[in-house]
């Protein structure tokens, strides 16, 4: 950014100018580094991007700008000048060469932890199985296949979600995906990803979990102005660290790798309930874990899960339900491929089986280390999902499962009638209608029947599923294309489920044709997932409703709503499954560091969600689902929010003039941002690399002979390193995306602060405004701007409270002799963003070569007549002498081109827009602002209000205020001497000579 | 070679005292003739000039002109180091790095030397030709401080309007208003508590209440203020001392926010 170490150089002008003196100042803004200066700055402990860092960091900067009734222009950049690109192509390149880094060394992390993790997991096998053994006399099972079940369900589950999601966010928001997708998990990529990536994507998930999402407070409170849904909310947030923290575990083996003790855990952890006995079963198709005596095994024996009668009934409908879907599922498998799935689902089940004995044998034998890595990163990736449970959900699985055992049971007749069932469903909705203002009892078992007929109609969306799943085990090998091709299906079934859940709760009002209806929408293509997610939303809403009436039955049903948790996580085809989707989103969304705001406002909602559901059904009888509507809306509302206020965008604000709004027509450009400063820490870091390297290369040996091993001191020390290294290439792999500077514009406009895009570089159109005399200063950081004839810069604007530094052409020519010929002269020297400069010139070498030669055309015949005549070498001053020799050391070769005229024509005629139209300012509208800060930084109105509104009454105030006049109107000013500035005896000496050489 | 000595070194602190608020780096120019000083706040409204004459001194030798860049904050710290009625005396060679400020109590054979550090500082000088004024106003200082810090507390500009018989200084702001009409008068016992006016043209102007505020610190300095007020120029605020004198110019407000 701009010329190399000039600040340097001019420093010593600077004089501290008071904020307030600037008052009703025009000031042209070089606001295209703003952007990169916030996204380079504002980072979380991560290292990460904060999503909305410019939108803020500009809020607090216009703010201060108009505080001190200064009028602003902001300028962005609007392309790149033929000589710059070259330049920003080998920064790019720097910058493409750290993203990669940022991969590798997360591969790294994982391959450290990954080694660690086979330590332990060498160690961990007998624990293992003394676990099972004390299991074994409650009943002979099979702990292998519980596993299986459960990694397999969590990989359909993850495509699906992927695909949901990839759906929503092309659907409304493509924002920043750009950058996130070397960061964040989606979880598309988190499976096509290499372990190590995965491992580096759960990290960052955790930490993530931890720190409210990335929600701000203000953006909590906003989401949950009930302080009882946030601790809803906040319980589901840590069930989720929960998870990934295990899931984490799991991958770095600190906990038990073995794919075996998850299922152990599954065991330990079903804790006792008073009064409740579980049983684990051995059942047609598969195990099933139930409650003791009353295993539904038979009617008689049927499970009572509550005390709540009727509640009850519809309970085990629900479970009944789901339990029957796979169970369908499953009997279609075997009798078209009469493969033995032990499990409800088939295809889950099947390759989850291949998949552990591969773990089992690759981890045995202790192959290669990259082999081993990989499946051990792939075992553990399928150990996720289980491990995520808490006791309580493993509790709650428990239930299912027993619920599975009874619908098996119930499950028989229902399937021998299937068909009859089907051709009686018409009768027994009418029935069930009737029925339900009468007894409760009649009422449960009429939905019951309803329910089962529901889970008929989803049967036959089964049958299409289990074949594609089937397909899915010939096809292993294509395992993500599979799953992308069975989504469809699949989302039809959530659509499916959908519809059943909103019938559960019998609706006295719902009538035949509502229902057929709902079943057609919901049959319609799944790709309609706006359609799904207003339907989750309604009940999710009616749940909240409810919720207040409920809270009592609600109580004695502890386990059931953590069994949605469980089920939705588990079980792909249950009725929740949508519910997955939604969830599973909203999780990505929040991983997603610009995950927009609305999506991460479902999650809250989810948590209530899952918990609530349950008590929708119950509750269902009694409330009527109608008054869903207001809230639904309230969420329908936030996701459109954004784009309608994202639309005032293109069209340009009333505050701009017309050639305003035509430079507007200028793309702004985004990505060609650089400091020197940057490239100095690049230097620096590029050393530490090197040092590093050696470490790297160290590490690399070690895991390709993993028998000599490292201390586990030794690799948390690595560790530790890494990661930090990781969130320095992560911040400096970062980019500008023009979404970003879209933002910025819009919040312009919204505080009427007109701005321009320049033709090409922003600190050149800058100077011009300020020769137009359209301003009255230059506000910029960039010292290219002196090169463009530029002069009243205030530098570091925003840094102290008070004062800003000010530079002014005038004093820089009078204190150290240089004008914008010499300026441009030392630019070639130094090095700006045109030209590369001469090896070795720093900024006092420079001015001394100025002063010395007066001009870089003597200098390069001086350097050039010496080197081919050794006579004129000899007549050299010392100083003459150390820089030949400097030069030569540096191989430095001044040809004809040097000075380069390109360089000198670059600034000296840049492409700039030399309009001369006025600006105009208008005010900060303030309920735009509200709105643009809500719907773009999250913040509450209160929080806008907090700094707007006290900006507003100053600014009116200013209005009304006269003005003050400065003495400057009525004393002529002299300088009172030559200022002797603080600079060292070399610069001092150089620019001594320059200004003689200037009166000469 | 300066060696100036204060008999007192209360008067340097009060003079100091009175104008650091508004003004940081001062280049203080010692010359044979005495010590002036200019500087002008940063908002380039409030312009401090001061004189003080080779009379207010116990002892005065200049031998060469030196400029003395100091940052008043700094100074005022060291100054609060000496008793009130100790003597200063400041000393700097011809190329001065630092000053010596040297208080030797009168009493007590205590004798306390600072040194502080000298700055280049870069300043404006502003050429103050001989203004025409139309107003000219003598009144007790502690008058017009009260008057000041009293209206001050309403609006953020104070309004003074001078007619024949009459001085009238009034506030308009958010909260409410207020205005104090002085009129001339002549105290024969205590002559310093006479108001004096010589208006050749009514004035009416408007300054910042914070640069009014800032001027009154002086008011420690002298029994009286001295201002003179013209709708051309600059206003003058001047407290005199027993040889030389601080003033204040002070830029006023425009009032023709529509013009």
């Amino acid at each position: 950014m701009g010329v190399h170490s000039f600040w340097d150089v001019v420093g010593p002008t600077a004089r501290p100018v008071r904020l307030k003196s600037l008052q009703d100042k025009k000031m042209a803004v070089d606001a295209s580094i703003w952007i990169y200066q916030f996204m380079k700055a504002v980072r979380d402990q991560d290292g990460n991007r904060v999503s909305n860092s410019h939108i803020t960091g500009f809020f607090r900067r216009i703010c201060k700008l108009l505080y001190f009734g200064i009028q602003p222009v902001f300028v962005f950049d609007g392309g790149v000048p033929a000589l710059k690109r070259d330049t920003i192509k080998q920064r790019r390149e720097i910058r493409q060469g750290k993203r990669d880094n940022a991969q590798k060394t997360a591969k790294k992390l994982l391959a450290l932890q990954l080694l660690q993790n086979d330590k332990t997991m060498s160690a961990s096998p007998s624990p293992k199985k003394n676990k099972e053994m004390s299991f074994k006399p409650h009943d002979d099972w099979d702990l292998p296949e519980i596993k299986g079940f459960k990694y397999d369900t969590d990989d359909q589950r993850i495509i699906s979600t992927k695909e949901f999601e990839n759906v929503i966010s092309s659907l409304d928001d493509e924002l920043d995906n750009i950058d996130l997708d070397s960061i964040n998990p989606a979880s598309k990529e988190f499976e096509e990803l290499p372990k190590s990536t995965q491992y580096t994507i759960l990290s960052t998930l955790r930490l993530r979990s931890r720190l409210r999402m990335g929600y701000t407070k203000e953006q909590l409170e906003d989401i949950f102005p009930n302080s009882m849904d946030f601790s809803k909310f906040q319980i589901n947030m840590v069930k989720r660290r929960n998870y990934f923290t295990q899931k984490l575990m799991n991958t770095t083996g600190f906990h038990d790798s073995g794919a075996s003790k998850l299922n152990d855990e599954v065991i330990d952890r079903i804790s006792g309930q008073l009064h409740k006995e579980y049983k684990l079963q051995k059942v047609e198709n598969g195990w099933a874990l139930g409650l003791g005596n009353m295993d539904g095994s038979e009617r008689a024996k049927a499970v009572i899960l509550d005390e709540n009668d009727n509640d009850d009934g519809d309970d085990d409908i629900k479970f009944v339900g789901k339990r029957k879907i796979s169970k369908n599922d499953e009997e279609e498998d075997e009798e078209e491929e009469e493969a033995d799935f032990d499990w409800e689902d088939v295809d889950l089940k099947s390759k989850n089986k291949k998949q552990i004995e591969d773990y089992s044998l690759k981890a045995a034998k202790l192959p290669q280390l990259e082999k081993k890595i990989q499946t051990v990163g792939g075992q553990s990736f399928l150990d996720k999902r289980p491990t995520q449970e808490s006791p309580a959900k493993k509790n709650t699985s428990s239930s299912i499962q027993y619920v599975n055992v009874n619908e098996d049971e119930d499950q028989g007749s229902e399937d021998d009638e299937y068909l009859q069932q089907l051709q009686e469903i018409e009768m027994m909705e009418a029935y069930q209608r009737s029925m339900n203002d009468s007894n409760k009892k009649t009422q449960t078992t009429l939905t019951e029947k309803n329910n089962s007929l529901e889970q008929d109609d989803l049967n036959i969306e089964q049958l299409s599923k289990a074949k594609a799943n089937d397909l899915k085990k010939i096809t292993k090998k294509l395992e993500f294309q599979k799953d992308v091709t069975i989504l469809p299906e699949e989302n039809v079934m959530n659509s499916n489920n959908v519809d059943v859940n909103d019938k559960l709760p019998p609706k006295p009002i719902l009538t035949e044709n509502e229902q057929n209806l709902n079943y057609i929408v919901s049959k319609i293509p799944a790709v309609d997932f706006s359609n799904n997610s207003s339907l989750l939303f309604q009940n999710e809403t009616t749940e909240k409703k409810v919720n207040d009436d409920t809270n009592m039955k609600k109580a004695p049903l502890p386990e059931t709503p953590s069994w949605f948790h469980g089920n939705s996580s588990m079980e792909p085809i249950n009725p929740f499954a949508t519910s997955n989707f939604v969830e599973d989103k909203s999780i990505d969304d929040i991983t997603n560091e610009g995950g927009s705001k609305d999506h991460m406002l479902v999650t809250g909602p989810n948590v209530e969600h899952f918990l609530k559901r349950q008590n929708v059904g119950y509750a269902g009888s009694t409330d009527n689902p109608v008054p869903i509507n207001e809230p639904v809306s309230d969420d329908d509302l936030k996701e459109i929010v954004p784009n309608e206020t994202q639309s005032p965008d293109s069209t340009p604000s009333p505050i701009m003039s017309e050639n305003e709004g035509e430079r507007e027509e200028r793309k702004p450009l985004a990505f060609d941002y650089d400091f020197s400063e940057e490239e100095e820490e690049n230097l620096v870091e590029n050393i530490r690399r090197e040092e590093e390297g050696f470490q790297d290369f160290k590490t690399s040996t070690l895991f390709n002979n993993p028998s000599i091993g490292t201390s586990s001191a030794e690799n948390a020390f690595l560790e530790d390193e890494l990661y930090k290294q990781q969130v320095k290439e992560k911040r400096d792999s970062d980019e500008v995306t023009p979404e970003m500077i879209q933002d910025v514009q819009e919040l312009l406009s919204r505080f009427g602060v007109p701005y321009i895009t320049a033709p090409m570089e922003a600190e050149a159109q800058c100077a011009e405004l300020l020769q137009l005399k359209l301003v009255d200063g230059v506000v910029t950081d960039d010292s290219d701007v002196f090169l463009f004839g530029g002069s009243k810069i205030y530098k570091n604007m925003f840094h102290e409270k008070n004062y800003v530094e000010f530079y002014d052409s005038e004093s820089i020519l009078r204190n150290l002799g240089l004008d914008r010929e010499n300026m441009i002269e030392l630019a070639e020297l130094l090095g700006s963003d045109y030209t590369n400069g001469i090896k070795g010139m720093g900024p006092v070498s420079s001015l001394e070569v100025l002063a010395e030669f007066g001009n870089l055309k003597e200098f390069r015949n001086w350097y050039n007549e010496g080197q081919f005549d050794k006579k004129k070498q000899e007549g050299e001053t010392k100083f003459q002498k150390d820089l030949r020799k400097r030069l030569v050391n540096n191989k430095i070769v001044l040809d004809s081109n040097f000075p380069s005229e390109l360089v000198h024509d670059a600034y000296i005629n840049p492409e700039v827009d030399h309009d001369t139209t006025a600006f105009k300012w208008g005010l900060p509208d303030l309920d735009l602002l509200r709105l643009f800060l809500k719907t773009h930084a999250g913040w509450p109105q209160e929080k806008s209000d907090e700094v707007l509104i006290p900006l507003i009454r100053t600014i009116n105030n200013r209005k009304k205020a006269s003005k003050q006049r400065t003495l400057t109107e009525f004393f002529p000013t002299e300088y009172i001497q030559e200022k002797t500035l603080n600079m060292s005896k070399r610069l001092a000496g150089a620019t001594g000579k320059i200004k003689k050489r200037r009166l000469k | 070679m300066l060696e100036a000595k204060f008999q007192e070194a209360s008067l340097f602190k009060r003079i100091i005292d009175g104008f650091k608020d508004c003004v940081q780096l001062v280049n203080f120019q010692c010359k044979e003739d005495g010590i002036i000083a200019q500087a002008v706040d940063d908002s380039r409204v409030l312009l401090v000039s001061l004189e003080i004459g080779v009379e207010a001194f116990q002892d005065y030798r200049c031998d060469h002109p030196v400029t003395l860049g100091m940052d008043l904050s700094s100074l005022s710290k060291i100054l609060r180091c000496g008793n009130n009625t100790d003597t200063l005396t400041l000393i700097a060679d011809d190329t001065p790095d630092a000053i010596i400020l040297l208080f030797e109590d009168t009493k007590k054979d205590r004798i306390s030397e600072y040194s502080l550090k000298l700055m280049d500082i870069d300043a404006d000088f502003l050429k103050i030709e001989d203004l025409q004024y139309d107003t000219t106003l003598m009144m007790p200082s502690a008058e017009f401080s009260k008057t000041v810090r009293d209206l001050s507390q309403l609006s953020d500009s104070l309004n003074i309007l001078v007619t024949k018989e009459t001085i009238k200084f009034v506030a308009t702001g958010d909260v409410g208003s207020g205005s104090v009409i002085l009129k001339p008068f002549i105290n024969m016992e205590n002559p310093d508590e006479s108001i004096k006016l010589d208006m050749d043209q009514p004035v009416d102007l408007t300054f910042g209440s914070k640069y009014l505020q800032d001027i009154v610190k002086g008011s420690a300095l002298s029994n009286k203020i001295g201002i003179r007020l013209s709708s051309e120029a600059p206003a003058l605020f001047q407290f005199d001392l027993s040889s030389g004198f601080l003033q204040f110019f002070l830029a006023p407000k425009f009032d023709d926010e529509e013009a």
